[in-house]
């Protein structure tokens, strides 16, 4: 036990450093293994401290504010590949690897784990599932929760268990990867994960379509979803941040194409028609160049840093009810008179809004506004943080109450 | 069980005189599934029409404490839809509409009796599919696939069930009905889609699905490739994958299947093969042609005898009717075969291929091989006559040894067909005590009662209850649970 209490950091600059949504904790531990953490989590239920999980620190500010905070537990030593067979294309990493070094180590045997999202070089594949965070390719390929064969966490009382296994196809049990995705670390604390990986293919290109029009946009983004055609991202970008990328324009529309060179090419000759024949027009890139607007269209929906005059909302609605609700955005910000800007994953129906200049009071009339919330970061003292889930509420807290009676974990950071 | 009989009048009124099957001759056939292992009649059951009376049918039943079974087609191969405790089985054969198709976001809503290929038939007039496809497509239901996450070949580049499920109107063992969301991608709270798809049918019963319709692709190549032995073609499918190549099916039959369906589908596959792989590849047209040669370098640079492309749409389907068909064909060589489920890491395929070929000897019974290779998902079919006790014991051994050589390989001891009562005593083979108690939790917190599905999932000696049980006690006593696995079964 002596082990665990040397690790146990109390040291005023440490505590700040990993303050949580404004709450500066009693505590910071950064085990160097799982079993340490295993440790960790149970002397943690012994003091009965509540207790927060840290990967990258990227998604911090999601929710609301946590009650107390006893004990952060960071992953970043948790950060290694721990089972990677290139042939069976699957491979196990510890919670606290960040996206950006799994892309590095996976990109030398010519694989990908194809997802993406903002801050890659911060966030944490654990942090990734706990947030269920999302990015550019999940047009195509989902979110980790699609591409997650297995997982070990740690439960409140410091015990490890697993789920799922190391082959891409299984039913052994039931599927608790879905239920640790997007838990908001309020059931356990997740250690590491299994993927299924993809080969890197052949060829990869971007076509960005401009638009002066929601209504184009909307036709254009219908067509291509109607069609054939497998673009493997559908980015919808306002003007600021066609500007990141360096363009002038008015609405953009990102879809990109992965696979064999004939498939690819096909792509960047029909999108530009079919963009052409809703009025826009269309610009190509590719290699490095892709990579990076990629990136930087994934970093549009980032929540590291994030003003204290800022409101950023996750919001999911119907792929056809894009365009309206950014529609519905531009009035009521017109109204109100806010800045802001947003961005769709639009053949997903979901996406990010990012209002400044507005008090509490604003954000909270903002989320009243939008019921296609699914959640918000912010610094502003909000009366609420979360809508209520659209069913199972009660079937919801019973699961929190099982895995974590006391309300131990991220208390009060959760809509559970 | 008295409470049923009383139970009758109440039924009657929600559901109608014709609703209800009491009789004990009809209620024989609710007995099963496509597990024939474990049998035992419900008491009743109801056949409701819609969700608020599949609700008020659960609120009857639990009341009364008594189980309920879901059961789809029960084309399932794990009873996970046999009552092995009686009560109430709630069939949804007459649950079978689609309610709503909704083109532009690509989702349809259907009821959960509605059968997988009647679904994607109809779809296929707009241009859709529902991708999962299991061998038993032609009569599965969508509840069934729901409740066993099902696959299918399509699965290697598609994603099983739970990759196709957007959202879940269900009704909870206390008889709520609830929607997990409408479709919308993202929701607020914990995945309760997720974690319902592949529950066997012990969360909720569901009774509505908004589901992902998958746009059908522009072209597609099958070709039928003809290997000497299981090794070579084993390592034709590691290559395969390896390359990123990215099949949409990539599925083997090894010799014995090939006589099979050689005998029933007129293939003329020279039957001196050791294994046939069947090779899907799709997408936009261009290029299809380059990952084909590519494909076909592969089979041959690997040792293949005779590589086949499937050029009209009849030969295509032809040769996927031989494979989605070849364990109705097994009928010709034996008059009854288990069917094994299990799944290991592509790259431990002629590992096992190996084994099973040693089982078969040491077991003294044949075993034929028709599975979705690409997934790395066997199904050794084990050839033996019911009606010799001796031989249904060699058969039940013989799945015990490749399921416990599977789990050493890393694998596992489901792929696609379920838990149910068939694996549930090889479920500790593969998870520990604690992973199992987690499982348990999570069981209890939609059904504290059990009264869903019961008896199914968790290993027979040591049940749901007992592990949630365990769990609960650790969790309040801020102790792990200390127990070596595999020690209290």
């Amino acid at each position: 036990m002596s082990d665990i209490l040397s690790i146990i950091d109390s040291d005023e600059s440490v505590r700040h450093h990993y303050t949580v949504h404004g709450v500066v904790p009693a505590r910071v531990a950064i085990p160097a293994d799982v079993h340490v953490a295993a440790q960790l989590m149970q002397y943690a239920a012994q003091q009965g401290w509540h207790v927060v999980p840290w990967g990258g620190g990227t998604h911090q500010l999601i929710g609301a504010p946590p009650r107390v905070v006893d004990l952060v537990i960071v992953t970043t030593q948790l950060n290694h590949v721990i089972h990677h067979e290139p042939n069976d294309l699957t491979i196990a990493v510890g919670a606290g690897m960040t996206l950006g070094a799994l892309r590095r180590y996976l990109a030398h045997h010519g694989q990908m784990l194809p997802v993406d999202g903002a801050c890659a070089d911060t966030m944490t594949i654990g942090g990734m599932i706990a947030t269920a965070a999302d990015g550019p390719r999940r047009a195509m390929y989902g979110l980790l929760r699609d591409m997650m064969i297995g997982i070990e966490v740690i439960e409140v009382n410091g015990q490890r268990s697993r789920a799922g296994g190391m082959v891409v196809k299984n039913v052994s049990g039931f599927d608790m990867m879905k239920l640790y995705h997007g838990s908001f670390g309020t059931l356990a604390l997740i250690v590491s994960a299994n993927f299924k990986l993809v080969p890197i293919p052949p060829l990869a290109a971007g076509v960005l379509a401009l638009f002066t029009t929601l209504t184009d946009v909307d036709a254009f983004v219908a067509d291509v979803m109607a069609s054939q055609l497998t673009p493997i991202t559908c980015e919808l970008i306002d003007a600021p941040v066609l500007a990141s990328l360096g363009v002038t324009g008015v609405w953009g529309v990102m879809l990109a194409c992965e696979g064999p060179h004939a498939a690819v090419d096909r792509h960047l000759h029909e999108l530009p028609k079919r963009a052409t024949h809703h009025h826009g027009t269309s610009q190509i890139y590719t290699a490095h160049e892709y990579q990076r607007v990629l990136q930087l269209i994934a970093d549009a929906s980032q929540v590291a840093t994030v003003a204290t005059d800022e409101l950023v909302v996750r919001w999911a609605t119907l792929p056809a009810d894009v365009v309206p609700l950014i529609e519905r955005i531009q009035q009521l910000a017109a109204q109100r008179g806010d800045a802001w800007t947003v961005h769709a994953r639009a053949s997903a129906g979901s996406g990010y809004l990012r209002i400044r200049g507005v008090d509490a009071t604003a954000q909270a009339a903002w989320l009243t506004a939008l019921p296609e919330t699914v959640w918000v970061a912010t610094h502003a003292m909000l009366p609420r943080y979360w809508h209520a889930p659209s069913g199972g509420a009660d079937v919801m807290a019973r699961i929190r109450a099982e895995f974590d009676p006391q309300a131990r974990l991220n208390p009060g950071r959760f809509v559970v | 069980m008295l409470n049923l009989v009383q139970l009758i009048p109440a039924l009657h009124a929600i559901v109608g005189h014709d609703g209800v099957v009491a009789n004990a001759a009809d209620l024989m056939t609710y007995e099963a599934d496509g597990c024939v292992m474990d049998l035992h009649a419900p008491n009743l059951v109801v056949l409701p029409r819609t969700s608020e009376q599949t609700a008020a049918v659960v609120k009857l039943a639990v009341a009364a404490g008594i189980p309920v079974v879901a059961r789809g087609a029960g084309t399932g191969l794990s009873g996970g839809a046999t009552p092995i405790h009686g009560g109430l089985v709630i069939a949804t054969t007459r649950l079978d509409r689609v309610l709503d198709v909704d083109v532009r976001n690509k989702r349809v809503l259907v009821q959960p009796g509605m059968v997988n290929w009647e679904l994607s038939q109809y779809l296929a007039n707009y241009g859709y599919a529902f991708m999962p496809d299991p061998s038993s497509q032609k009569a599965c239901t969508i509840g069934g696939n729901i409740a066993n996450n099902s696959g299918g070949p399509h699965c290697l580049k598609y994603g099983m069930t739970t990759n196709h499920v957007l959202a879940l109107r269900t009704v909870l063992p206390n008889g709520d009905l609830i929607w997990t969301g409408n479709g919308r991608l993202d929701t607020v709270g914990y995945d309760l889609a997720g974690v319902m798809t592949g529950s066997e049918g012990m969360f909720g019963i569901v009774t509505e699905a908004w589901l992902r319709m998958t746009r059908l692709p522009e072209s597609l190549r099958v070709v039928l490739a003809l290997f000497p032995d299981i090794p070579s073609a084993s390592q034709t499918v590691s290559a395969i994958v390896a390359q990123g190549l990215l099949p949409a099916a990539l599925e083997m039959m090894d010799k014995l299947a090939i006589k099979a369906v050689n005998g029933m589908y007129k293939l003329g596959l020279p039957e001196h093969a050791g294994a046939a792989l069947l090779i899907e590849i799709d997408g936009v047209d261009e290029g299809l042609d380059d990952v084909l040669r590519d494909v076909v370098n592969i089979c041959h640079q690997h040792g293949a005898i005779a590589v086949r492309p499937a050029t009209t749409p009849a030969e295509q389907a032809q040769v996927w009717a031989a494979r989605k068909n070849a364990f109705g064909a097994m009928g010709r060589l034996s008059p009854s075969y288990y069917l094994v489920d299990t799944v290991v890491p592509r790259t431990k395929l002629p590992a096992i291929l190996a084994h099973v070929g040693d089982v078969a000897r040491d077991f003294n019974l044949p075993i034929a091989n028709v599975f979705h290779a690409g997934d790395g998902n066997l199904h050794p079919l084990i050839l033996f006559d019911r009606r010799e006790r001796p031989q249904l014991e060699r058969a039940l051994g013989a799945a015990t040894e490749i399921l416990k050589e599977s789990v050493r390989l890393g694998g596992v001891v489901s792929g696609e067909h379920g838990i149910g009562v068939e694996k549930r005593d090889y479920m500790d083979i593969l998870f520990s005590t604690a992973d199992l108690a987690a499982m348990a939790g999570l069981r209890r917190s939609f059904d504290p009662r059990e009264l869903f599905n019961p008896g199914k999932v968790f290993p027979a000696r040591k049940g749901c209850g007992e592990l949630a049980e365990l769990r609960q006690n650790a969790i309040a006593a801020n102790e792990i649970i200390e127990v070596p696995s595999g020690t209290w079964i």
